[in-house]
C-alpha cells in the first residue's frame, strides 16, 4: 500500500459523504425510519424487558442496515464505474466503501441507541460493553452488506436479492452481537465475552480476507 | 466403463453400509433395573433387563454381576438367578456403610457371561444411607475385584443406553454432514477456479456440487431430526448446533435463490461463484466454532464428547468410514449426471 493509495482512499471516501450529503434525502429517510419505527414499538410494547429491548435493537439495526447499505453500490452508475475502474484499484474501492459504510452504520448505531434510550427506556448496565458492541456489530455488519451489496448491485434486481443474500450472512455475526450487548444489559453473565469478542474478531477477520479476495473478481463485471 | 469405477465403487461401498450396518447386532447391554434405589445394609433383588443377550445352557451358571465405582469399590453379587434369556434376578447383600460421608453414591452395574461379554449400566444403581463411616464402608467395598471379565464372541457394536438401536444412524446422518462438506469444499475450489479462469464448465460443475451438497445437508437435518425424536423425545429443539446448521441450510437456499433469480449466465455464474467461497468461509464458525463454545445437546459439543472412545469402537468405524467415502463419491456421481444435464441445456438454448 503506498501513500497514494491511502490518498485514493480518502479521496473515494470524500466523494462517498459529498453524495450522501448532497442528496440529502437518504439521510432523512433513515433518520425518520429509526425514529418512526422505534416510536412505534415503544407504542405498541409498554413495557420491555431488557431481553426483548435487547433482540428488537438488533433486528431494527439489520432492517435499518439493510435500506441503508442497499444504495452502497447501486446508486453508483455504470460509466461512473468504468470512470473509476481506470483511476483507482478495486482494493482500494472496496476499502473505501468499507471505511465508510462502517462508519455510516456506527452513527446509525447511535442514533438507535440514543431513540431506544429515549423513547424505549435504558437497561444498560455496562455502557462500555454495548458500545462495543454496537461497534463490532457496525464493522460486521457493514463488512458482509458492503460485499453484498456489489453483489447484489451488478445482479440487477437487488432489492430482493439484497434482504435474501444479507439476511442469512449476518446470522453469525448478530449472535455473538446479541450475546456481547446481552451482557452489557445483565441478561447474560460476563464470564464468555473475552471469548466472544475475540471470536467475532477472527470472523470479522476472515470476511475482510475473502471480500478482498473476491471484489476484485465481481468488479471487473 | 473405463472412467467409470468410482460410481460402481460407490454404489458397492452404499450396498456394503445398508447391509452390514443394519444387520450388524448390538453388543449386550443393561435395559433397565428395578428397584434404582436402594439402601446401605439391606438385601436387595435386583430385576435385571438385558438387550440381545446371549444366556445359554453353557453359560447360564457363570453369570457374574458387580456393584463398582471407579473400579477402586467394588461388590460381588450373592447370587444370579436366570429368569428367562432378557431377565436376571441379582441379589447383593449391601454392606452397613457407604465409602462416602454423603447420604447417596450412584453405583455401576457390571453383568459379565462367558462368551457374552461385559454388560455395564454406567451409574445407574443409587444407594443412600443414613449416618455413615466413611472408613468402614471404604473396607467393607474394597473385598471383591473385577477378575476374568470375558470378551464378547463375534462382531457387534457398543450397546449404549438411550441410544440403542439407533446408535447405526452414526453410518447416515454423521456421514451425510462430512460428505456435504467435502463436497462445498470442492465446490469452492471450482469457484476459485471459474472467477480466475472464466469458463463456464467450471461454473456448471462447481453449482451442481453446491446443489448436491445441499441436498445432503437437507438430508443430515432429517437423519438428524429422526435421531432426535429417538433419543431427546423431540424432532427439534432450540440447541446452538441445530440452530447454526439450519443457518447454514438457509445462506446455501438464498445461493439457490440466487441463482435462479439471475436471468444473465455470465451473471449468474460471477456473482453465485463469489456467493459461494464467501459462504463457505462463513458456515465454518457456524457449524465447527460457535458450538462447541456453548451449552449443546449435540455429541461433541459444548463440553459434550463426540462419538470417540468408547462409543466409536473398531466394528463401528469398519462401517463408518466407508460410508463416509460412499456418500461422497455418490454425491460427486449426483453432481456429475447435475453438471451434464447443465451443459446439455445450455448446449440447447444456444440453439
Amino acid at each position: 500500500m503506498s501513500v497514494k493509495a491511502f490518498a485514493n482512499i480518502w479521496f473515494l471516501i470524500q466523494k462517498d459523504l459529498n453524495i450522501e450529503l448532497r442528496q440529502r434525502y437518504i439521510l432523512t429517510s433513515i433518520l425518520l425510519y429509526v425514529v418512526s419505527t422505534v416510536f412505534i414499538i415503544s407504542k405498541i410494547l409498554q413495557t420491555v424487558s431488557p431481553m426483548l429491548w435487547n433482540a428488537i435493537f438488533w433486528v431494527v439495526f439489520i432492517f435499518t442496515a439493510v435500506s441503508a447499505m442497499m444504495k452502497s453500490f447501486t446508486q453508483e452508475m455504470s460509466d461512473r464505474s468504468l470512470y473509476y475502474y481506470y483511476l483507482v484499484g478495486p482494493i482500494e474501492i472496496i476499502l473505501a466503501k468499507f471505511i465508510y459504510n462502517f462508519f455510516s452504520l456506527m452513527a446509525m448505531g447511535l442514533l438507535l441507541s440514543v431513540s431506544f434510550i429515549i423513547f424505549i427506556n435504558n437497561p444498560i448496565d455496562n455502557y462500555f460493553y454495548f458500545f462495543l458492541g454496537v461497534t463490532l456489530g457496525a464493522l460486521g455488519i457493514g463488512v458482509i452488506f458492503t460485499l453484498v451489496s456489489s453483489i447484489a448491485s451488478s445482479g440487477g434486481n437487488s432489492a430482493t436479492l439484497m434482504s435474501v443474500l444479507a439476511i442469512p450472512l449476518v446470522l453469525p455475526v448478530i449472535l455473538f452481537n446479541l450475546q456481547i450487548t446481552g451482557t452489557a444489559l445483565n441478561i447474560l453473565q460476563d464470564t464468555a465475552i473475552v471469548n466472544n469478542i475475540s471470536l467475532l474478531l477472527a470472523i470479522i477477520g476472515i470476511l475482510i480476507g475473502v471480500s478482498l479476495f473476491l471484489f476484485p473478481q465481481i468488479w471487473r463485471t | 466403463m473405463k472412467g467409470s469405477w468410482w460410481k460402481i465403487l460407490s454404489v458397492v461401498l452404499m450396498l456394503y453400509v445398508i447391509v452390514v450396518g443394519f444387520l450388524m447386532p448390538l453388543k449386550p447391554g443393561i435395559v433397565n433395573v428395578t428397584p434404582q434405589n436402594l439402601n446401605s445394609g439391606e438385601e436387595v433383588t435386583l430385576e435385571v433387563e438385558l438387550y440381545n443377550a446371549d444366556i445359554t445352557e453353557q453359560n447360564k451358571s457363570q453369570i457374574r454381576a458387580w456393584l463398582i465405582r471407579d473400579t477402586t469399590y467394588i461388590l460381588q453379587s450373592q447370587r444370579v438367578n436366570v429368569v428367562n434369556d432378557q431377565l436376571l434376578e441379582i441379589d447383593f447383600n449391601l454392606p452397613e456403610h457407604l465409602p462416602t460421608d454423603e447420604e447417596v453414591m450412584a453405583f455401576t452395574l457390571v453383568v459379565d457371561a462367558p462368551d457374552m461379554g461385559s454388560s455395564v449400566l454406567p451409574s445407574g444403581i443409587f444407594v443412600g444411607q443414613s449416618g455413615g463411616n466413611q472408613s468402614l464402608g471404604a473396607e467393607a467395598w474394597s473385598r471383591g475385584g473385577l477378575v476374568n471379565l470375558s470378551v464378547y464372541k463375534g462382531f457387534g457394536i457398543p450397546y449404549r443406553n438411550l441410544l440403542a438401536e439407533t446408535l447405526r444412524n452414526t453410518y447416515f446422518h454423521v456421514s451425510l454432514w462430512f460428505a456435504m462438506f467435502i463436497l462445498y469444499f470442492v465446490s469452492v475450489i471450482y469457484s476459485i477456479r471459474y472467477l480466475r479462469k472464466r469458463e463456464v464448465y467450471f461454473d456448471q460443475v462447481g453449482s451442481s456440487l453446491v446443489e448436491v451438497g445441499t441436498l445432503f445437508g437437507i438430508l443430515g437435518l432429517i437423519t438428524g431430526a429422526i435421531w432426535a425424536k429417538n433419543t431427546w423425545g423431540t424432532y427439534w429443539t432450540a440447541d446452538v448446533k441445530l440452530n447454526m446448521a439450519a443457518i447454514s441450510m438457509m445462506i446455501y437456499a438464498a445461493y439457490l435463490v440466487l441463482r435462479i433469480s439471475l436471468a444473465d449466465a455470465d451473471k449468474r455464474a460471477i456473482i453465485s461463484s463469489s456467493y459461494n467461497i464467501f459462504a463457505f468461509f462463513i458456515i465454518i464458525p457456524l457449524i465447527f466454532v460457535i458450538p462447541r463454545l456453548t451449552d449443546s445437546l449435540h455429541p461433541g459439543n459444548g463440553g459434550n464428547p463426540g462419538f470417540g472412545g468408547e462409543d466409536m469402537d473398531n466394528t463401528m468405524r469398519m462401517v463408518f468410514y466407508p460410508a463416509i467415502l460412499a456418500f461422497t463419491l455418490l454425491g460427486l456421481w449426483m453432481a456429475n449426471l447435475m453438471m451434464r444435464y447443465k451443459r446439455i441445456r445450455n448446449k440447447l438454448d444456444e440453439i
